[in-house]
């Protein structure tokens, strides 16, 4: 308890310390610009209500905007929901619940993938399209559900009667699982060194 | 340094060069807030800090103004380390140094980092020009092709690059470094 309440002053301290140097910097540089779109910053957009008492970063903090990642995930089980009955389909609160965690996942190994690639929008065009393709067509409709029962480990338990390679060869366009080609990742062209600091 | 940088939560790129952006010639950083003027860093820290945000990743990139550079690049020091807990990434830091001086809130950042809970990264195409405390200091180096003289001889005297390693500077390809980590023990890091 005492640990806590010393933390809980500690972080107060410290708050109040970056609000002491805040203030020193607008007396000395002066204050804020008002808030215009600069060069290379994002436009303001709106963004899906993410529920009471959930403190969200700025949008630009996402790698895939945030409706995006959830019309997508809404996208998919709805996919599934045509196969496997209405139960598949996604809830407005499960989609809620859902989208943080893809978002965060998103958000973690998107730019490993394609941060530093010089084609990203354009893998990323490529996964977002075909996952839109795949979800509508009837073979990519059979992809999706094979993979999904491949996981949940429906597949173990029937025979393989269905007919995968059928369905590549009707297939198209794959669900975008050739994008992770994208992940050669270079260093920046200010080469050098990099190093966290070290204490004596 | 990038390819560091994508796991932390909390970073500020100080973007001197300008190599970050989302214009023609520029390294884009998906997942970062881009900012140019000191006074909106500083209010944009502080909302993050009092919000409790659970990720804050902003490219700061100081744009010709009035101010004073050093100025400037002492605040951002100072920021963080009143921020605390975060990744100060500075892309050619020798522009705040000289060989044998840094600023008192760089040093500050240099050698009392763990109090702050600072992580410092640095890089510099001017060996050379960079404070020999932060060579010395630093856990660990990834060293790129080197030819002039006295960059090597830096690497050499502060760095603590093995003689076998240094050997291997001068003749390294496009995007290779060597890479001498905090026990001593080097390798050739290939992208």
């Amino acid at each position: 308890m005492d640990s806590q309440t010393s933390s809980v002053e500690t972080g107060k301290q410290s708050t109040a310390q970056l609000q002491d140097t805040v203030a020193g910097i607008h007396e000395k540089f002066g204050a804020p610009p008002p808030a215009d779109p600069q060069p290379g910053q994002q436009q303001t957009e709106s963004r899906v209500d993410p529920g009471p008492g959930v403190v969200e970063p700025p949008l630009d903090h996402d790698f895939i905007p945030r409706d995006t990642v959830r019309e997508l995930l809404e996208l998919f089980f709805s996919s599934l929901s045509k196969r496997h009955g209405s139960h598949w389909k996604l809830s407005g609160d499960e989609s809620r619940a859902l989208t943080p965690v893809t978002v965060d996942m998103v958000n973690e190994q998107g730019p490993r993938l394609f941060g530093e690639s010089d084609n990203r929008a354009l893998w990323i065009f490529m996964m977002v399209m075909g996952t839109f393709i795949a979800v509508r067509s009837e073979a990519g409709g059979r992809l999706i559900e094979w993979i999904m029962d491949t996981i949940t480990g429906a597949n173990k338990s029937k025979p393989r009667t269905d007919k995968p390679a059928e369905e590549k060869k009707d297939s198209t366009q794959p669900a975008g699982g050739s994008t992770t080609g994208a992940g050669s990742l270079a260093f920046s062209d200010s080469s050098g060194f990099q190093a966290p600091g070290k204490q004596h | 340094m990038l390819e560091k940088l994508w796991s932390a939560l909390f970073v500020v790129i100080y973007n001197t060069a300008g190599d970050f952006g989302n214009g023609p010639r520029q390294k884009p950083l998906p997942g970062f807030h881009f900012i140019f003027d000191i006074s909106t860093l500083a209010e944009w820290m502080l909302t993050a800090r009092r919000e409790n945000w659970q990720r804050m990743r902003v490219c700061f990139t100081p744009l010709r103004s009035k101010n004073d550079p050093l100025e400037v690049f002492a605040s951002v020091c100072r920021l963080v380390q009143d921020f605390g807990d975060c990744v100060l990434a500075v892309d050619e830091v020798w522009n705040f140094q000289t060989p044998s001086s840094s600023p008192h809130e760089l040093r500050e950042s240099m050698l009392q980092w763990r109090h702050y809970g600072l992580c410092l990264m640095w890089t510099a195409q001017i060996a050379q020009a960079v404070d020999k405390k932060l060579l010395t200091v630093s856990t660990e180096l990834y060293v790129g092709r080197l030819n002039l003289e006295n960059d090597l001889e830096a690497v050499r005297r502060n760095g603590g690059l093995p003689q076998q390693a240094l050997n291997e500077v001068p003749n390294l390809p496009d995007w290779n470094f060597i890479h001498r980590m905090e026990n001593g023990t080097w390798k050739v890091v290939k992208p």
